[in-house]
C-alpha cells in the first residue's frame, strides 16, 4: 500500500534517560529510524505528535519533545499510565518500536518572532514545551526574553534536570524552578521545600522577596507565575501540565494582563487513529489529534467545554 | 383511557405534586402507532404522558441502576429522593432480584405494579398488519383489546381480531408470575395466568445432535455484531465495568499503572466466531440464577438473534439442578453464592 | 473515487428474468445483495441470485461493512530476531458489487467516501471503494421512519451510486451513472435501450415514492440552531431512556468510528481495526479515568451533534442520510425525527 499512514517506520532506541521514579515515572527515549531514507525525509515542527507502537501492545500518542534544529534523532518523554506506556518503559536500548507522525498542528514560533515568551510547566507537561523552548534558544536572536517556570513535587520529581540546571546557568534564559509545598497532616508546612530554595508568600504571592542569586521556590506553579511578574507587554505565554494547575496559572496570567490570544495551551484527548479519522478525540466539530493539540485560550474560548 | 392508566397518572401525579418521588418511570406513546417508549416525568402537570396498554413492552427496572452510575455535573447535588416507577409481573421480579443484590434497597423507589395480561411483540404485530395490507405509514390510531383468546386490534376505527400467539410477546405465553411480586401499590385485578412453564423451544434444541446444535448456535452467533443491546438492556446487568468491555472503565487515582497494562482482555472487540461465542457464554455464566426471562435481550437484538432460548434454557437448568428461581424472593441468596449439601456435581464435595 | 461528472447518464431496461443472468455473467465479482434469513434482511454474499430479496425496504445492517469492515486486519507483525520487525499490509483487490443497495445507504457511502480521503487518505477504504461498483435500487415503498428527503436525499438519489434501478413492473429501468458502472451493461446482451414509454413509468414510479414520504422534517435549521443549544436541558432530557448501546451507531450508514487494537500470538502480531460508537463510555474515557464524556446525555448528545453539526462544519453537508435505522431498531424507539423537530423549533 502506497502512503499508508497508519504503518508506522522503525525505530531504533539509542538512549534511554530515567528522569523521574515512583508509581508514574517518567523515561526520555532517544530514537532513531533504522530506514535511512525515513531519517532523512521525517520532519516535523516543535509542539507536534506522534504515535509510538510497542507491537503486540499497541500505541500511544506522545509529543515529540526534541527539537527540530537537532537532527537525526527524536526524542520521546514518556510517563508511565497503562499498557503501552508501561511496555515503553520495560524497553532497553536497541529495542525497536514503531513510530509514526508527525501529526497535529504546532505551537507557531515564526509569529512569535520578537517576542518575550513565557514557559508554564508542570510534571509531563513540560515535555512539549521543552521542544519550543530548545528551539526558540537554537534562534535566540529571534525572540524577546525567554523566560521558563517549571514545577514538580519534589526534587526528584523534576524532570530534564539536567538539562534545567545548565539552563539555568546561561544569562540569555530566566530559569525559574519550583517545588510543591510539604504537606503534614494539617496541611501545607509553610517551609522551604529544600535547602536554598525561597518560600512563596502564600497570602500575598506577588510580595514574595526573591533572594538574590536564586530563582528556586517552593510553592505552587500559578504563584510563582504571580511572583515573578511577567510583563504581558509583546509577550506569549505557553502554558502545559494537570488541568489545574493551567487553570490557575492562565487566571493569574490574566490578572498581569495578559490577553486569552496571548496564552497557548495544548489539549489531551484519548486517541487512536492520529490523522483525525477514527473519531474520539473530537472536542466540537474539530480533531485534537489533527487540528490540536496547541490551542491559544481564544481558541478555546469557542469551542464547547468537552475535555 | 382505561381506569388503570388514570389511577397510575392520578398516583403518579400525587406523589411529584408532594414531593415525595423525584421522577416517575412509565411509557408513553412511542415513534409510531405500534410502539410505547420508556418515559421519565419529572413534573406533576406531566403526568398525561403516561400510558398503560398492551404494547408496554420494555422492562423498565434496568433504570434504577443506570440512575445510580451517573456522574454528577459540576454544581449538581444528589436527589435522594426515590424513584416512582411501573412494574408489570415480569419487571416485578427483576426488582425483586436487583432488591436481593443490593443494587437498590426498598426505601429508593415506589413501586406501581399492574397485573399484566400479556404485551404484545411489535415486530409481530407489523407483520400481521401487513398480511392485512396495512402499512404502519397509514395508521393513524390503534387500540388493542384483550378479549379472552384473542386480541382485538382496532386500527383507523376498523377492527381485526388476532390470536394471541400470533402477536403476543413470546414470554407471555407461559408466564407463571403475572402478578407484581411486590408493589407499593397494585392498580388493576390480579390476573391469572400459566401456572407451568413450557420449555418447548428449548427442549426442541436440546434434542438436536450436537453438531447441529453447535452449527445452530455458531450461525446465530454469527449474526451477533457486538453492539451490547442484549447487555445494556437487561435490568439486571449493572457492572459498570463488564468482563467484556476491552477498557478500564473503573478507574480511581490509587489504580497502578501495572493494574492497567495487566488488565486481562478477556475479549477482544473483534467480531468473529470465537470472540462472539465467548461474549454470549459469558453472558448466560452471569446471568445464571438472575435472569429472570423477561426476555428483553431477544426483543432489544437488531439481528434477532433467539436469545430467549439461551436464557430459559438457563432457568430450566437452575430449576432442575438446584431448584432455585431468581427474583421470587427478596431475602433469597444469589444461587452461584450458596452451597447446599445435595447440590449436584459430585466433584465439588 | 467514483466521478460522474464526466459521464452522461444513459438509460437501459433489463427484463426481471434476466437478472440471474445479468448477475452470473459478472463472475469476477463478488456480488453483496439482500437476502431474508427467517425474519432478518442483510446484505451477504450471493451464490444464488434467486436468494436475491429486493421486496424488502432496507436491510437491518447498512452495507458499509463492504468499503468498512467490522474487523480487519491492518497490520500484520513478525517479530524476528535481534529486535527485527516486518510489518506486512493486506492485499485489498477483490473486486465487489453492491447490488440492490438502496439510495440512502449509497449516500451514505458518498458521504463516507469524504471522510476517508481529505488530508489523510485511508488506503483501505480508498482501496476496497475503488474496487466497490454500486448498483442502486430506487425506493417505491419506503419505511415508517425513512425521512431522506429532509436530509437532501430521495428514494431515487444517484449519490455515490454508478447505476440507479427502478422497479418499472415486468422491467428494470436502468440509469447508468458512470463509467464504472457502463463497464457492465457493455459486459452483457441483455440490457436494451429505454424508450421514452419506460421513461415515462419510470418518473411516475419515482413520483409516487416521493409522495409516500409525506412528512417534511425542517433538518437543514440544525446546523445553525445547534450552535446554542449545546447546554441545553434538552439533552438530558431526551437521553434518559437512552442504554448506550451501539445499535444507532453500528447500524447507521453513515458512523464510521472506529477502534485500533493490537492482538499477540507468540511472535505475530495483528493490528486490528473495529467498528466502535461514540455510545460506548469506553469510547472516549482517558488512562486516568477522566471522562470527557462521563454520561449517556453527553454520548447521546455527540451523535446528534456530529450528524447535524460537527459534520455540517467539517464537510458542509449533514451527515445523516434519513434511512430510519436508529429509529427502528433501538430497543427503547429512541426517536431521531422527533429530536429534529423538537430542536428545530427551539
Ligand atoms: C496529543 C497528546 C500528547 C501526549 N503527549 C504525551 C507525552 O509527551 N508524554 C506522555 O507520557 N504522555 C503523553 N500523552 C498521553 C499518552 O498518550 C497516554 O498516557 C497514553 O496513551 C496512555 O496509554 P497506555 O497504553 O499506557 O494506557 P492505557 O490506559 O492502557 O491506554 C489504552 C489506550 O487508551 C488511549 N488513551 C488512554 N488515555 C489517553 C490519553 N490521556 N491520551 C490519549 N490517549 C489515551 C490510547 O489509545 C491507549 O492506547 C499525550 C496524549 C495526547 C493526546
Ligand atoms: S443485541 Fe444482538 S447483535 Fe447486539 S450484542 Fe446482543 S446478540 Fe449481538
Ligand atoms: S439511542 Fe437507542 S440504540 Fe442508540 S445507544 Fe441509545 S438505546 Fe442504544
Ligand atoms: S442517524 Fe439514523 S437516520 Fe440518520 S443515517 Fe444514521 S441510522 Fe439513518
Ligand atoms: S461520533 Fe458517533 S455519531 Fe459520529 S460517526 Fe462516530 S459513532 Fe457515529
Ligand atoms: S485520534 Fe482518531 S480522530 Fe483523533
Amino acid at each position: 500500500m502506497e502512503n499508508n499512514p497508519y504503518k508506522p517506520e522503525i525505530a531504533v532506541i539509542e538512549k534511554i534517560r530515567e528522569e523521574t521514579t515512583g508509581p508514574r515515572a517518567i523515561k526520555t527515549f532517544t530514537v532513531s529510524f533504522q530506514d535511512e531514507k525515513v531519517k532523512k525525509s521525517f520532519t516535523y515542527k516543535s509542539g507536534q505528535t506522534a504515535m509510538l507502537s510497542v507491537f503486540g501492545k499497541g500505541e500511544c500518542m506522545i509529543c515529540i519533545t526534541s527539537t527540530p534544529t537537532k537532527k537525526g534523532f527524536l526524542e520521546f518523554s514518556v510517563m508511565l499510565q497503562g499498557k503501552v506506556t508501561s511496555a515503553l518503559h520495560a524497553l532497553k536500548v536497541g529495542d525497536t518500536i514503531g513510530v509514526r507522525g508527525p501529526y497535529g498542528n504546532d505551537f507557531p514560533l515564526d509569529k512569535w518572532k520578537g517576542k518575550n515568551l513565557l514557559f508554564i510547566g508542570g510534571g509531563i507537561g513540560q515535555a512539549p514545551l521543552r521542544s519550543v523552548y530548545l528551539n526558540a534558544l537554537d534562534n535566540r536572536k529571534d525572540y524577546g526574553d525567554i523566560t521558563l517556570i517549571y514545577g514538580a513535587r519534589t526534587l526528584s520529581d523534576l524532570a530534564y534536570k539536567e538539562e534545567m540546571f545548565e539552563l539555568e546557568k546561561r544569562d540569555d534564559v530566566n530559569v525559574f524552578l519550583c517545588l510543591d509545598w510539604k504537606f503534614g497532616k494539617d496541611g501545607i508546612i509553610d517551609e522551604e521545600a529544600e535547602e536554598g530554595w525561597v518560600t512563596i508568600n502564600r497570602k500575598e504571592p506577588a510580595k514574595t522577596k526573591p533572594r538574590k542569586g536564586t530563582s528556586r521556590f517552593t510553592g505552587f506553579v500559578p504563584e510563582v507565575v504571580t511572583a515573578v511578574k511577567p510583563s504581558p507587554e509583546n509577550a506569549i505565554a505557553v502554558s502545559c501540565g494537570p488541568p489545574i494547575m493551567i487553570k490557575y496559572a492562565v487566571a493569574n496570567l490574566k490578572t498581569l494582563g495578559f490577553k486569552d490570544d496571548q496564552i497557548y495551551t495544548t489539549l489531551e484527548m484519548r486517541m487512536k487513529c492520529g490523522i483525525g479519522k477514527c473519531g474520539r478525540c473530537n472536542i466540537g466539530s474539530i480533531y485534537v489529534c489533527k487540528d490540536g493539540p496547541v490551542f491559544s485560550m481564544s481558541q478555546l474560548e469557542k469551542i464547547p467545554k468537552e475535555y | 383511557m382505561s381506569d388503570i392508566e388514570g389511577n397510575i397518572q392520578a398516583k403518579a401525579k400525587k406523589l411529584l405534586k408532594d414531593g415525595t418521588i423525584k421522577y416517575f418511570i412509565g411509557y408513553e406513546n412511542g415513534s409510531d402507532p405500534l410502539h410505547t417508549t420508556p418515559c421519565f416525568i419529572k413534573k406533576a402537570e406531566d403526568v398525561d404522558k403516561i400510558v398503560w396498554n398492551p404494547l408496554c413492552v420494555n422492562n423498565l427496572a434496568g433504570y434504577l441502576t443506570h440512575d445510580k452510575k451517573r456522574e454528577l455535573k459540576k454544581g449538581e447535588e444528589e436527589d435522594k429522593k426515590p424513584i416512582g416507577i411501573l412494574v408489570k409481573g415480569c419487571d416485578s421480579k427483576s426488582l425483586v432480584q436487583l432488591l436481593s443484590e443490593h443494587r437498590i434497597e426498598k426505601d429508593e423507589v415506589i413501586i406501581f405494579g399492574v397485573p399484566c395480561d400479556g404485551v404484545i411483540d411489535p415486530k409481530k404485530l407489523e407483520k400481521v398488519l401487513k398480511d392485512k395490507n396495512l402499512s404502519v405509514n397509514t395508521i393513524d390510531s390503534l387500540t388493542i383489546q384483550h378479549d379472552g383468546k384473542n386480541y382485538t386490534v382496532k386500527v383507523n376505527g376498523k377492527k381485526y381480531s388476532f390470536p394471541k400467539d400470533k402477536i403476543e410477546m413470546s414470554k407471555c405465553s407461559d408466564c407463571t408470575q403475572p402478578n407484581p411480586i411486590i408493589s407499593d401499590e397494585t392498580f388493576g385485578e390480579k390476573v391469572k395466568k400459566s401456572d407451568k412453564k413450557d420449555y418447548k423451544t428449548v427442549e426442541e434444541i436440546e434434542a438436536l445432535p450436537l453438531a447441529k446444535r453447535w452449527k445452530f448456535w455458531s450461525d446465530q452467533f454469527a449474526k451477533c455484531i457486538r453492539c451490547s443491546a442484549c447487555r445494556n438492556v437487561c435490568p439486571v446487568c449493572y457492572c459498570k465495568e463488564c468482563v467484556v468491555d476491552s477498557a478500564d472503565l473503573v478507574i480511581t487515582p490509587q489504580t497502578t499503572s501495572s493494574e492497567k497494562a495487566n488488565k486481562m482482555p478477556w475479549l477482544e472487540k473483534n467480531v468473529d466466531p470465537a470472540e462472539n461465542m465467548f461474549f454470549h457464554l459469558t453472558r448466560m455464566m452471569h446471568m445464571a440464577g438472575r435472569c429472570i426471562n423477561c426476555g428483553e435481550c431477544e426483543r432489544a437484538c437488531p439481528m434477532n438473534i433467539p436469545l430467549s432460548l439461551l436464557t430459559k434454557k438457563l432457568e430450566k437448568e437452575v430449576k432442575e439442578m438446584f431448584d432455585y428461581e431468581a427474583g421470587i424472593d427478596v431475602e433469597a441468596k444469589p444461587l452461584l453464592s450458596i452451597f447446599e449439601e445435595d447440590d449436584p456435581g459430585d466433584f465439588i464435595k | 473515487m467514483t466521478s460522474s461528472n464526466s459521464f452522461k447518464a444513459e438509460n437501459f431496461v433489463i427484463k426481471k428474468e434476466d437478472v440471474a443472468q445479468f448477475l452470473k455473467g459478472l463472475s469476477d465479482y463478488t456480488i453483496y445483495a439482500p437476502v431474508q434469513e427467517e425474519d432478518t434482511v442483510l446484505f451477504k454474499v450471493i451464490q444464488n441470485p434467486d436468494k436475491i430479496a429486493l421486496h424488502i425496504t432496507n436491510t437491518v445492517k447498512s452495507p458499509k461493512f463492504v468499503v468498512l469492515p467490522q474487523t480487519e486486519t491492518m497490520l500484520k507483525v513478525t517479530k524476528g530476531k535481534e529486535n527485527s520487525i516486518k510489518i506486512d499490509e493486506p492485499v485489498l483487490d477483490e473486486k465487489n458489487i453492491l447490488f440492490g443497495i438502496r439510495p440512502c445507504d449509497a449516500r451514505g457511502i458518498a458521504i463516507l467516501d469524504k471522510v476517508f480521503s481529505g488530508d489523510y487518505k485511508d488506503p483501505y477504504y480508498v482501496k476496497r471503494r475503488a474496487n466497490t461498483i454500486m448498483i442502486g435500487l430506487a425506493c417505491t415503498d419506503p419505511h415508517r421512519n425513512c425521512f431522506c428527503t429532509s436530509v437532501g436525499g430521495a428514494p431515487d438519489s444517484t449519490d455515490g451510486l454508478d447505476m440507479l434501478w427502478t422497479d418499472i413492473g415486468d422491467l428494470y429501468f436502468v440509469t447508468v451513472l458512470t463509467k464504472k458502472g457502463m463497464k457492465l451493461v457493455k459486459e452483457t446482451v441483455i440490457f436494451s435501450k429505454a424508450t421514452s414509454e419506460n421513461t415515462r413509468v419510470m418518473n411516475k414510479v419515482h413520483k409516487t415514492a416521493h409522495e409516500k414520504i409525506t412528512e417534511k422534517l425542517n433538518a437543514d435549521a440544525l446546523p445553525k440552531k445547534l450552535e446554542n443549544l449545546f447546554e441545553d436541558k434538552y439533552w438530558d432530557e431526551v437521553s434518559m431512556k437512552c442504554l448506550g448501546c451501539g445499535s444507532c451507531t453500528y447500524l447507521c450508514p453513515t458512523c464510521y468510528c472506529f477502534d485500533i487494537n493490537d492482538i499477540e500470538y507468540r511472535d505475530k502480531v495483528k493490528r486490528v481495526r473495529t467498528w466502535d460508537s461514540c455510545q460506548f463510555s469506553s469510547y472516549t474515557i482517558h488512562t486516568s479515568g477522566h471522562n470527557p464524556r462521563p454520561n449517556k446525555e453527553n454520548r447521546m448528545r455527540n451523535r446528534v451533534y456530529h450528524k447535524y453539526k460537527y459534520h455540517h462544519d467539517n464537510y458542509n453537508e449533514l451527515g445523516c442520510v434519513g434511512c430510519g435505522r436508529c429509529i427502528t431498531y433501538c430497543p427503547v424507539d429512541m426517536n431521531l425525527k422527533a429530536t429534529i423537530k423538537e430542536l428545530a423549533e427551539k
